[in-house]
């Protein structure tokens, strides 16, 4: 699920953010159209950014409201994410003709990210990650759905 | 991710009643589970693999994308077009990749980052509290057609 939330310590009750994008009437799952120029990809090269700046983004606090659609309060967040190449990366492949959608891919590539978070009174900055905690996944590949599938 | 209590189950359609594919069972997992799952990530020592150049797309604005049709149910709610970073079981790194786009009628680069760190509020201040925090952030970018049913090229990501 896309969110960039933040949590409490581990065996603290209370995530304190959940930073997303609502949404769409439509159905679209928190996803934002974004300027071509904050993206660039080598695929060939396994590497990939994304860097937004001062992004006005509803902080749900947690993800109940974020998935229910609210309560909101306003935020802003700043992010700079970056796919690198790593040791252990390989490639997978992937075919469903029941979802109609295949992709090629690199997992276990590395990444990296510089994230901010902030509302009224508060201002969040992420440290290191910790690619070794469960649920980590990265990945780089390029996917063809619904009318693309073939 | 947090997501400990609460129970999903997941259909290849959101809205239709399941269908029993091989990429998505009968069941429902609590959310924690679903975090297992998300841990599910192979990293076995092949050799580098590069992917082949993705084409160049020139950018244009265009309608807005739809949404994939299936997705996660969160039990006693609606569906979420979205499926959960990695493969389709939790435990098989060599099980089916989900889904990792958010929208149809695509094709194009997708980049997904689930990265699980530590930070802080106040930062430079003595004392300040340590968090943890995930974030799932995934890049879209290529070509789709929109909801008006023309093709158009695009970035899009989740947050």
């Amino acid at each position: 699920m896309g969110r960039s939330a933040l949590l409490g310590l581990p065996g603290t009750p209370g995530q304190i953010h959940d930073f997303s994008p609502l949404i769409s009437p439509s159905g679209r799952f928190w996803t934002i159209r974004a300027p071509d120029s904050t993206m660039q990809v080598d695929l060939g090269r396994v590497t990939a950014s994304w860097q937004m700046k001062d992004l006005p983004m509803p902080d749900a606090i947690n993800l109940q409201n974020s998935l229910a659609g609210g309560p909101t309060r306003p935020g802003v967040v700043s992010f700079d994410v970056r796919w690198s190449p790593g040791p252990n990366q390989r490639p997978g492949k992937t075919r469903d003709p029941q979802n109609h959608f295949a992709v090629e891919f690199v997992e276990g590539c590395e990444a990296t990210v510089s994230w901010t978070g902030r509302t009224e009174g508060t201002d969040f900055i992420s440290g290191a990650v910790d690619p070794s905690r469960p649920g980590t996944f990265v990945m780089l590949g390029r996917e063809r759905n619904g009318v693309f599938f073939s | 991710m947090r997501l400990d209590g609460v129970p999903v189950s997941f259909s290849s359609r959101v809205g239709a009643p399941w269908a029993g594919s091989s990429h998505h069972g009968h069941r429902h997992l609590t959310r924690r589970q679903v975090l297992q799952a998300m841990g599910a990530t192979g990293a076995a020592g092949l050799a580098a693999w590069a992917l082949r150049p993705a084409v160049s797309w020139a950018a244009s604005p265009g309608a807005d994308p739809r949404p994939i049709p299936g997705g996660f149910f969160v039990a006693g709610d609606k569906g979420y077009h979205v499926y959960t970073p990695g493969h389709s079981n939790p435990l098989d790194p060599n099980s089916p990749l989900n889904e990792q786009s958010t929208i149809t009628d695509f094709d194009g680069v997708v980049g997904v980052a689930r990265l699980i760190g530590t930070g802080t509020e106040s930062p430079g201040v003595e004392g300040a509290p340590i968090y943890e925090y995930d974030v799932d952030l995934r890049i879209m970018q290529g070509r789709y057609v929109g909801m008006d049913g023309r093709e158009y090229a695009g970035s899009f990501g989740l947050i």
